[in-house]
C-alpha cells in the first residue's frame, strides 16, 4: 500500500518535471518574459506621466492586476490544451503508459504541474503590479489574501479543464473553447440563466471564472468577504475542479491508445 | 523569377491549410458568434445596424488576423521540423520564390477566410435589411488584407529568430496593441525630454501603426463619413509595401543563411 | 465486472459532486455590491479624463467601463473626444433632458445626425496637426480614423444605435447602476414598457440603487403627463418608486460635514441632485395627489435633509395651512 502511494507520488513528481522542462524547452518562459517587458514598460509609461488623481491609482492598479490575472490564464491555457494533443501526435505518451503509471495519474501529474506554472507565473506579475503602483486608495487587505488564493484555484481550475477539452475535442478547439469559457463563461451564465425555474440551475454548470476573480472587488474598495462566502466560493471553485479533473481521467481512462 | 514556381508553393500551401480544417473551425466560431448577435433581441427594437456591423467587423479583423498569424509563424518551421523542405528545395526553386510563394499562399488562405466572412456578413445584413456601405466596407478589406501581408512577412521573420509560439505571441500583441501604441506614442511626446523625443520618432517609424489599416470605425459610422480619398489610399498602399518589403527582406537574408 | 464496478462509482461520485454545484454558485456572488469605484460615476469620469486614460484610449479592463466609453463614441459618430461632460449631467433629471434634448433635435434636423456648435473646442484623442509630431502617419491616422477638427461643432448621431451596449454592459455586470439608469432613458424614447421591463430588471438586480427607482418614477411621471394615458392607474407605481427612491437615497446619504453630503466617500454631487429631486417630487406628488397630512409630514422630514429647498418649505407652510 505505502509503496504503491510512493509510487504514484514519483511517477506524479516525474511527469510535472516533465511539464516544467517543457515549459523551459519550448521558451513559454521567453513569451512571459516578453509580456513581462510589455508590463513594465506600461509602468514606466505610468511613471513618467504621472498619476494625478487616486482614482487613477485605483485605475492603474486594477488594470496591472486585470492585466497579471489575464496573463497568467491565458499562458496556463496554452501549456494545457497541448499537454496531451502533442504528447499523442509525438508518440511520447507511450512510453509513459508502458510504465507502472496510472493513466490517472498522468492526467493528475499534468494538471497539478500546468497549474503550479500558471500560479508561478500570475505570483510573478502580480506581484510586480502590485508593488509597482503607488496605492492612493483605500483597500482591504484581507481582500487581497483572498483575491491571491481564488486566482489560485481559478489556474488550477482552467488547467483542468483545458486538459479535458484537449481529451476530447481537437486541439485548437480546446484553445477557443477554453478561451470562450475563460472570458465569457460569466455572461455566457448569466444568458442561459435568465429567469427562474431550471435555467439558473442548469447555468450554474458552466464555468464562472468572474466568481474566482476579486481584483475589481479588491480595487473598488469593498470589505473583504466573509467566512462564510469564501468558503462558498472556495467550494464552488473545487468542487468544478474536481468535476473537470475527474472527467479529464474518465475520459483518458476510456481512450484507447 | 519564376511566377510559376511561386504559384506552385502558394497552392501548395493554400491547399494545405484548407486541408487542415483550422480555417474553417474559425470561421464556423466566428459564424456562431455573429449568429448570436444576430439573434440577440435588443428590447425588440429593430434596425440597429451600427452594432452589428461592429461586432461583425472586429470578430472577422480579429478570427482572419489570427488565423493568418497562426499560419505564416508555422510555414517555415514546420517545413523545417518535418524536413519537408528539402524535396522542395532539390527542385528548380529559387529559396526567394519559395519564401515568396508561401507569402502568397498564406495571404490567399488569408483572403478565403475574409470571403467566407464577407458572404456571411452580407448575408446577416440582408436579414436585418441593413445597408451595406459598400465604399468604406470595401476600402477597410483591402486595407485589412495589406495589414495581413505585413503581419505574415513579420511572421516569417520572426519564425526564423524565435520560437513559433513567441513569435505568434508578438505578432498577435502587434496586433492587438496596435492601437494603443498609436496612442500611446503620440500623447507621450508631450511628456519626454528632447532625447526620449528622437525616440519616440524613431520608435514611430520602426513599428508598423497597424490601427491605420483599421477603417472599422468609419464604416461603423459610415452615415458619418465618406469613403477615403485615392491618396490617402495610395499611401497606405505604399506603408504597407514597404514594411513587408522590409520583414521580408530580413525573412529572405536569414533563410538563405540558414544551412539546410 | 470489477472495472465497470469501479467506473460506476466514479460516475455516481461526479453526478453527486455536480448536484451541490448550483447550491453553491446560487448563493454566492462576490461581485453583487452595491456602489465601488468602478461603478462610480465621478470616480468614471476622473479617470477617463487622466493622461493615462487618454494614452490607452479606448481600452478598460472593465467591459462596461469600455461600453460606456463606446456610448460616447456612437453618439459622435465615432469621433474620440476628451470626457466633456460635468458630473451635474450624471443625474438622473439632468440626464434624461440630455437625452431628450439630443434626440429632439436629431429627430428634427437631419436624418440621423445634427452638427451640435456647443461642445465646439473639445480636444480630440488624435490630435491636431498643430499637436501631432507624427506628420505623414498622423495624417493618415486622421484619416483612417473617425476625426473632426476640434474647433468645429461636434456631429451628433441617432442615439437609437446605443441601445444594444446598453443591454450588453448590463449583462456582463448587472449591478452596473448607471448603465440602467442611463439606458432606461434612451430605450423609453422607442418603447417605454421595454423601458420599463428593464429598469424593472435593474431593481431587481440592484435593489438598493434609489437613482433607478427614481428613473422608472420620473418616466411614469413623464407618461402620466400625457393626457391619453389613465392617471391613476400609473398613480400608486409612480408614488411607490418615489417613496422607495427617497427612503433609500436618504438612508444611503452621509452624514453632512460643514453643511455638505456631497464629495463624502460613496456619496457625490449628482447623487445629491438625485435625492434632492426625488424628496421634493414625492412631497409634491403627495400633495397633489395623495395625501396632504402625509404630504406635510414629509416635506417636514426632508427639510431635516435639505434645509435650503424652498418647495419643501412652501409645501409645507401651504399644507399647514390647509390643516
Amino acid at each position: 500500500m505505502r509503496d504503491g502511494l510512493l509510487l504514484h507520488r514519483t511517477a506524479i513528481r516525474i511527469i510535472g518535471r516533465g511539464v516544467w522542462i517543457e515549459l523551459l524547452r519550448r521558451q513559454d518562459l521567453y513569451v512571459c518574459g516578453m509580456l513581462m517587458v510589455l508590463f513594465l514598460l506600461g509602468v514606466a509609461v505610468v511613471r513618467i506621466v504621472g498619476i494625478e488623481a487616486p482614482a487613477t491609482g485605483t485605475f492603474m492598479l486594477n488594470m496591472g492586476l486585470s492585466l497579471s490575472t489575464m496573463t497568467a490564464h491565458i499562458l496556463t491555457l496554452l501549456l494545457a490544451v497541448r499537454q496531451f494533443p502533442t504528447e499523442i501526435e509525438n508518440r511520447t505518451l507511450y512510453p509513459l503508459l508502458a510504465r507502472p503509471v496510472r493513466r490517472a495519474d498522468i492526467v493528475l501529474a499534468k494538471w497539478f504541474a500546468v497549474g503550479c506554472c500558471g500560479v508561478a507565473v500570475y505570483a510573478v506579475l502580480a506581484g510586480v503590479a502590485w508593488i509597482s503602483v503607488p496605492k492612493l486608495e483605500g483597500y482591504a487587505s484581507g481582500l487581497l489574501l483572498q483575491m491571491l488564493l481564488l486566482q489560485l484555484v481559478s489556474l488550477f481550475l482552467l488547467s483542468g479543464l483545458a486538459i479535458a477539452l484537449s481529451l476530447v475535442v481537437p486541439r485548437g478547439i480546446a484553445l477557443l473553447a477554453g478561451g470562450s469559457l475563460y472570458f465569457a463563461g460569466a455572461t455566457l451564465r448569466r444568458l442561459v440563466g435568465r429567469g427562474d425555474g431550471v435555467r439558473p440551475v442548469l447555468a450554474a454548470y458552466i464555468p464562472d471564472f468572474g466568481m474566482l476573480d476579486l481584483t475589481t472587488r479588491y480595487t473598488d474598495g469593498v470589505a473583504a468577504l466573509s467566512s462564510v462566502e469564501i468558503v462558498l466560493l472556495l467550494g464552488y471553485g473545487c468542487g468544478l475542479v474536481l468535476l473537470v479533473v475527474a472527467f479529464g481521467v474518465l475520459v483518458f481512462n476510456g481512450r484507447r491508445l | 523569377m519564376k511566377g510559376r514556381a511561386i504559384r506552385f508553393i502558394a497552392g501548395t500551401v493554400l491547399r494545405e491549410s484548407l486541408r487542415r480544417r483550422e480555417i474553417y473551425v474559425l470561421v464556423l466560431v466566428a459564424c456562431g458568434l455573429i449568429a448570436v448577435i444576430l439573434g440577440f433581441d435588443f428590447f425588440g427594437i429593430g434596425g440597429l445596424t451600427k452594432f452589428y456591423r461592429e461586432a461583425s467587423l472586429k470578430v472577422m479583423g480579429w478570427t482572419t488576423a489570427f488565423a493568418v498569424i497562426v499560419l505564416a509563424t508555422r510555414q517555415l518551421p514546420r517545413e523545417m521540423e518535418n524536413r519537408t523542405i528539402y524535396p522542395l528545395l532539390a527542385r528548380p526553386i529559387r529559396r526567394v520564390e519559395f519564401l515568396l510563394g508561401k507569402l502568397v499562399g498564406v495571404l490567399l488562405a488569408g483572403l478565403f477566410c475574409f470571403a467566407l466572412f464577407m458572404l456571411i456578413f452580407l448575408l446577416g445584413s440582408l436579414r436585418i435589411q441593413a445597408t451595406v456601405p459598400w465604399g468604406l466596407f470595401l476600402q477597410h478589406m483591402y486595407l485589412q488584407l495589406a495589414m495581413l501581408a505585413i503581419l505574415s512577412a513579420l511572421g516569417f521573420l520572426l519564425s526564423l529568430v524565435v520560437h513559433t509560439d513567441a513569435a505568434i505571441t508578438i505578432c498577435v500583441l502587434l496586433y492587438a496593441l496596435s492601437a494603443v501604441l498609436a496612442t500611446v506614442l503620440v500623447h507621450l511626446y508631450a511628456y519626454m525630454d528632447a532625447v526620449g523625443r528622437v525616440l519616440l520618432q524613431i520608435l514611430t517609424y520602426a513599428v508598423p501603426q497597424l490601427t491605420l489599416f483599421d477603417l472599422s470605425a468609419k464604416a461603423v459610422h459610415a452615415e458619418a463619413w465618406s469613403p477615403l480619398s485615392w491618396q490617402i489610399m495610395l499611401s497606405l498602399t505604399v506603408y504597407a509595401v514597404v514594411y513587408t518589403g522590409v520583414y521580408f527582406a530580413g525573412a529572405f537574408v536569414l533563410f538563405r543563411r540558414r544551412a539546410l | 465486472m470489477n472495472r465497470w464496478s469501479g467506473e460506476a462509482r466514479r460516475v455516481l461520485l461526479l453526478i453527486l459532486l455536480s448536484g451541490g454545484l448550483p447550491l453553491l454558485a446560487l448563493r454566492v456572488d462576490p461581485r453583487a455590491y452595491a456602489g465601488g469605484r468602478s461603478r462610480d460615476a465621478v470616480a468614471r469620469s476622473v479617470r477617463n479624463t487622466s493622461a493615462i486614460a487618454r494614452l490607452l484610449g479606448e481600452l478598460r479592463t472593465s467591459l462596461s467601463d469600455m461600453m460606456f466609453i463606446k456610448t460616447e463614441r456612437y453618439l459622435h459618430s465615432g469621433v474620440g473626444y476628451v470626457p466633456h461632460h460635468s458630473a451635474q449631467l450624471l443625474s438622473v433629471e439632468e440626464m434624461g433632458a440630455e437625452v431628450d434634448e439630443h434626440q429632439s433635435e436629431i429627430g428634427a434636423e437631419h436624418a440621423g445626425m445634427i452638427e451640435d456648435p456647443s461642445h465646439a473646442g473639445t480636444q480630440t484623442l488624435i490630435p491636431d496637426v498643430s499637436r501631432d509630431y507624427r506628420g505623414f502617419i498622423g495624417t493618415l491616422h486622421r484619416s483612417v480614423k473617425p476625426w473632426r477638427d476640434p474647433s468645429r461643432a461636434h456631429l451628433h448621431s441617432d442615439g437609437t444605435q446605443l441601445l444594444p451596449w446598453f443591454r450588453i454592459m448590463t449583462l456582463n455586470d448587472p449591478n452596473y447602476v448607471m448603465g440602467y439608469a442611463v439606458g432606461g432613458w434612451w430605450v423609453s424614447l422607442h418603447d417605454v414598457d421595454a423601458s420599463l421591463a428593464f429598469l424593472a430588471e435593474g431593481i431587481r438586480n440592484n435593489p438598493d440603487a434609489f437613482q433607478i427607482r427614481l428613473t422608472r418614477g420620473m418616466l411614469l411621471l413623464r407618461m402620466m403627463r400625457r393626457p391619453e394615458v389613465p392617471r391613476l392607474e400609473l398613480l400608486d407605481d409612480l408614488l411607490g418608486d418615489f417613496r422607495e427612491a427617497a427612503r433609500l437615497g436618504v438612508a444611503q446619504r452621509p452624514d453632512p460635514i460643514d453643511g455638505l453630503a456631497e464629495d463624502q466617500p460613496g456619496w457625490s454631487l449628482f447623487q445629491e441632485q438625485d435625492l434632492w429631486t426625488a424628496c421634493q417630487t414625492l412631497v409634491l406628488l403627495e400633495k397633489q395627489y395623495g395625501d396632504a397630512v402625509e404630504a406635510h409630514r414629509l416635506a417636514q422630514a426632508f427639510l431635516g435633509v435639505f434645509p435650503d429647498n424652498t418647495v419643501l418649505r412652501n409645501v409645507l407652510l401651504e399644507t399647514a395651512l390647509e390643516r
